[in-house]
């Protein structure tokens, strides 16, 4: 095996485009469970998955935060850019507990500690 | 990019071959991002990778374009990269969400749970997503 770990940004919300975010979540958390290590970096329209409370199911979209929480206890780790988030007017105390906040210039950083990079 | 077929027998290097995966999200004409992600995969094997394609979400769309069409058609640059041999691989639950089967796709294309992009992503030297 050449790769260990995996870095997933995701750059779109809950909705408009469900489909790209449930994906990114579920191949996230497969390749948790398939042994290598997965950051999932939640960034523009993204960070809105991180949004405590909502019930996407209400209008037939499947509900990420249980996807997040699967990942959560698989041992992946979650960020979400702060700047994105002030940007949509979304506060610290809205956004799920287990989640991280780091800034625009802490992505170079995960770059170089990570193998690989996937954008969705 | 100059992609023809006559040009992907000579391969640039004699060293040994790197592994390129190419994961394309986007379904044809919605972008280029098909279009592109495909003559990348064409260059790549002219280059001398080893190239796996992995058609995710609706990526997978581009697999259902079996017929002719008299402007530009992803589905035959699908169809060249079966011939050069690389490996194109649909996820099978992207594929049911879109009923799309072996019945229905472009001849060769394979279809795999998602495990399958796991294995090319732990042995691949370079990783590109296109539509992302």
């Amino acid at each position: 095996m050449k790769n260990h770990s995996l870095l997933i940004y995701c750059t779109h919300g809950t909705y408009g485009r469900d489909d790209d975010t449930y994906g990114a979540l579920l191949q996230a958390n497969h390749t948790l469970a398939w042994g290598m290590d997965v950051t999932l970096v939640l960034v523009e329209d993204g960070v809105l998955v991180s949004k405590k409370g909502q019930n996407p199911s209400k209008i037939g979209l499947p509900s990420n935060l249980n996807e997040l929480t699967d990942f959560i206890e698989l041992g992946g780790k979650l960020l979400v850019v702060s700047e994105s988030l002030e940007q949509r007017g979304i506060r610290k105390e809205e956004i799920i507990d287990e989640a991280e906040v780091i800034s625009f210039r802490d992505i170079v950083p995960l770059v170089e500690n990570h193998d690989l990079s996937l954008t969705f | 990019m100059e992609t023809g077929d006559d040009d992907m027998n000579n391969p640039d290097t004699e060293k040994p071959s790197k592994v390129l995966t190419i994961l394309l999200i986007k379904g044809p004409y919605v972008s280029e991002a098909a279009d592109i992600a495909f003559q990348t995969a064409l260059k790549a094997k002219q280059m001398g990778y080893i190239v796996n394609v992995f058609l995710y979400l609706d990526g997978t769309w581009n697999s259902h374009l079996t017929g002719d069409k008299n402007y530009n058609n992803p589905g035959d640059w699908l169809k060249r990269l079966i011939r050069k041999e690389i490996q194109v691989t649909l996820c099978e639950r992207c594929s049911n969400a879109r009923d799309l089967t072996e019945e229905n796709i472009i001849k060769g294309v394979k279809i795999a749970g998602s495990t399958k992009l796991i294995d090319y992503l732990r042995d691949s030297d370079k990783v590109l997503t296109f539509g992302g």
